[in-house]
């Protein structure tokens, strides 16, 4: 079955041994074009895997650190076919991811988020309220994490309205009116920090009951501010009546085959993507219910070597094929970031204020 | 604003305060009141049970006991035939790096036993062997015979705030900043009193050369003994110190360079496994990031991984090695036919090259052909981090003083 094949079928229709099969086989032809086309990617193997040979499953391909694609721009593709270049929203960390993409590849990417949304929302594009500033969205040549999934997800709606000023300031009264003018079911889409905002702002005073809620991003500064993701549910619920609230899992790395969260709090892999827990110690990857280092792994990028890419982010497989929800293919959970190693040594002082 | 006064006591202080407390000390260099402090540190250090499961606390009481001090007294006394007097600078301000925990008791330590006044400025971030430094100085200037000398040690924290940086900086006479080449720089922009001067200790680089033949003549016994001391150099402070090897030489013929490497790391991950040794995940996935960069960067030709603990890069030569590095258990690795080929990689950056199987003579010839290009340490095999007087070129107790030149008058000598 070749990509474009998998991308037709609905997002979580393979049993886990088909698709451990089906992606076993992508992974390896990526991993040979991409050595043929990426003379760093080349580089890596030889360094990292002198000897590599074919594999069939999905977790003895290769994988690349995230860190290295802050580090690195990597692409198996010349120049004259760079249609865009993605980077990382940048919370953490110092350097910024740059993916490289071309036609393709983002096509392919937006085929992708479009199948996992048509799943939660339905086949028909719902009138959209963009939980962020328009004004965030203006620079267009090099897109954000951020501004890639807004304008990623706003492909699924239409008639958008933006719900904040560029200060982060929510107009209430525009977003009432809108509302009003929309009187079917919606689809609300935002950073979860931000969704988080609004809800401060607009407590008890809109209803969101008819909403399909999107969110994403990460949990790091709800987390900050000792949110739980049962308190942000019931918060959600109890301020707006949103109860059709789906948190998803991506990254900038392998954007369009995310990790969307079903009706029972699991994050699900679609057809085309899949993740797998490594134990920290051993590097193998982890029994179901362990907490380990995620891995993510992707049949989309072809335009760059990052199908296999060893995240910074803490979860745990929930399971394979036996989600309540009736989705097929694995299910998981994400705890967090892995903690920021305390550095020791003498050439940090001062070194957290230059970040500052 | 309000800053942590840390040392004598614990409290809120506005610079200006910390700065007045500081004022007027100044005591004789050397003398028998300082010394005595010290010895009492050391004492302290040694004796206490929390600081006691610290080795780096341990050394730093061992470094700091009397007869090391009175050695360090009678290095001076040649002073007076030459007519030269030592005294005190003044006030010395001390920014020490935040996680070299024991380091700013060696810094203050010169100044203090120089006679100087002294605010050493520590990072707010939470560190436990800080902790016990703070309460072991705070009790010996509690202790009645040493009250008058607290003036000699003012530790405050604050963040990276300006204002008691700038306080601190327009007061002192000698300032003195370690830490990475940028918080140098920034830390340089606060202005100085014009004679008062700038005395800094900015990022390095360190590595360790070994011969090949020598580390394959020693029995099992004298292997571990070295993997010991090695480990201690290269994962003490997880190898982010100045002076932690990131690169190991290999001296000799290409094969017996590749059995000595074998035959050593191995039983270097042996130490590793007793010493249990552990590198938090984060850093293993930054060390990680750091392997693939460098294997793009720089000439890597073969990465061997041991485990979390300890990964390999062998580097085709040493020529474009970048003098970065990760810490936690990363080593570059090259061979070299001789010493000579090895000196054209030394860097200004290069301060310690720890050694095993070279002889003095061979080492001082080495030196003298770099002749200031790099290196200013070469010590062996286990003293990497051992902190000495001598330090990145400069002599610091010679530098936490000034020389009067006292000439008698012509008819004194009739």
């Amino acid at each position: 079955m070749d990509l474009d094949e998998i991308l037709r079928l609905p997002p979580y229709s393979l049993s886990a041994a088909d698709k451990r099969r089906i992606l076993g086989a992508g992974l390896a032809d990526l991993t040979r074009s991409h050595r043929r086309r990426c003379p760093q990617y080349a580089r890596l193997l030889d360094i990292f895997y002198p000897g590599l040979e074919d594999f069939r499953l999905p977790q003895e391909a290769p994988y690349l650190p995230v860190g290295l694609f802050k580090a690195r721009e990597l692409k198996s593709i010349p120049d004259s076919q760079v249609y865009k270049i993605l980077t990382s929203s940048g919370t953490s960390g110092s350097g910024l991811s740059r993916i490289v993409l071309d036609r393709e590849t983002a096509r392919r990417q937006a085929q992708a988020l479009g199948a996992i949304v048509a799943q939660a929302v339905g086949p028909a594009r719902l009138p959209m309220l963009v939980l962020d500033s328009a004004d965030f969205l203006k620079d267009r040549k090099n897109f954000n994490a951020r501004a890639a999934a807004i304008l990623g997800f706003s492909t699924f709606g239409l008639d958008h309205l933006y719900a904040f000023d560029s200060s982060l300031s929510a107009d209430l009264p525009a977003i009432e009116a809108w509302l009003r003018a929309h009187d079917g079911p919606i689809l609300v889409f935002g950073m979860t920090f931000l969704v988080w905002r609004l809800l401060e702002q607009t407590a008890g005073r809109l209803d969101l009951s008819r909403a399909v809620l999107i969110h994403g991003g990460g949990w790091k500064r709800l987390q900050e501010r000792a949110v739980t993701r049962l308190e942000f549910r019931k918060a959600l619920a109890d301020g707006w009546g949103a109860r059709r609230v789906y948190d998803y899992y991506g990254m900038v790395e392998q954007v369009g085959g995310v990790f969307l969260e079903c009706e029972h709090g699991w994050l699900h892999a679609p057809n085309f993507s899949d993740i797998l827990v490594r134990d920290p110690l051993t590097w193998k990857p982890a029994r179901a219910g362990e907490t380990g280092v995620i891995e993510a792994m992707s049949l989309l990028p072809e335009s760059y070597p990052g199908h296999c890419v060893l995240t910074e982010d803490l979860g745990a497989l929930g399971g394979e094929d036996g989600c309540s929800c009736g989705r097929r293919g694995t299910y998981f959970s994400v705890s967090g970031r892995v903690p920021q190693a305390q550095l020791r040594g003498c050439s940090d002082v001062y070194a957290e204020g230059a970040a500052a | 604003m309000k800053i942590r006064l840390r040392v004598p006591v614990e409290r809120e202080v506005e610079p200006s305060e910390a700065l007045s407390l500081a004022a007027g000390g100044g005591a004789q260099p050397f003398s028998g009141r300082l010394i005595d402090f010290c010895a009492a540190l050391s004492e302290a250090l040694l004796a206490d049970a929390e600081a006691r499961r610290y080795p780096e606390l341990q050394a730093l009481g061992f470094w700091l006991r009397r007869s090391q001090l009175l050695s360090l007294k009678e290095s001076f006394s040649g002073l007076a035939e030459q007519g030269l007097i030592a005294v005190p600078r003044g006030l010395v301000f001390h920014v020490p790096p935040s996680n070299v925990d024991a380091l700013f008791v060696y810094s203050w330590a010169f100044s203090f036993l120089a006679g100087n006044a002294s605010v050493v400025r520590l990072s707010p971030r939470p560190s436990r062997p800080t902790d016990i430094l703070c309460r072991l100085l705070g009790a010996q200037f509690r202790r009645d015979p040493f009250q008058a000398l607290s003036r000699g040690a003012l530790v405050v924290s604050y963040g990276h705030e300006d204002e008691p940086t700038a306080v601190f900086s327009a007061a002192c006479d000698l300032r003195v900043l370690w830490g990475g080449d940028e918080a140098v720089a920034r830390l340089r922009a606060f202005p100085l009193k014009p004679r008062a001067r700038d005395l800094t200790f900015p990022d390095r680089w360190s590595f360790c050369l070994l011969d090949a033949g020598r580390v394959l003549a020693l029995d099992d016994a004298a292997l571990a003994s070295l993997a010991g001391d090695f480990f201690n150099d290269a994962f003490w402070y997880d190898q982010r110190a100045c002076a932690s090897p990131r690169l190991v030489v290999w001296r000799g013929a290409p094969p017996e360079r590749d059995r000595a490497s074998a035959r050593f790391f191995s039983r270097l991950r042996e130490t590793i496994t007793e010493k249990g040794a552990r590198f938090e995940t984060g850093a293993v996935l930054g060390k990680l990031a750091f392997a693939y960069e460098s294997a793009l960067a720089a000439p890597v030709v073969a990465q061997k991984n041991f485990g979390n603990e300890l990964t390999l890069l062998r580097v085709r030569g040493l020529e474009g090695l970048p003098r970065e590095h990760c810490g936690a258990g990363l080593l570059f690795e090259a061979g070299v036919e001789s010493l000579e080929e090895a000196a054209g990689f030394v860097s200004e950056k290069d301060q310690t090259m720890t050694h095993f199987g070279l002889s003095a003579e061979e080492l001082r010839a080495f030196a003298g052909s770099l002749n200031g290009r790099g290196l200013d340490r070469l010590v062996p095999v286990g003293r990497a981090l051992a902190f000495d007087r001598y330090w990145d070129g400069c002599d610091l107790a010679r530098e936490m003083m000034r020389l009067v030149r006292v000439e008698g008058g012509r008819e004194e000598g009739r």
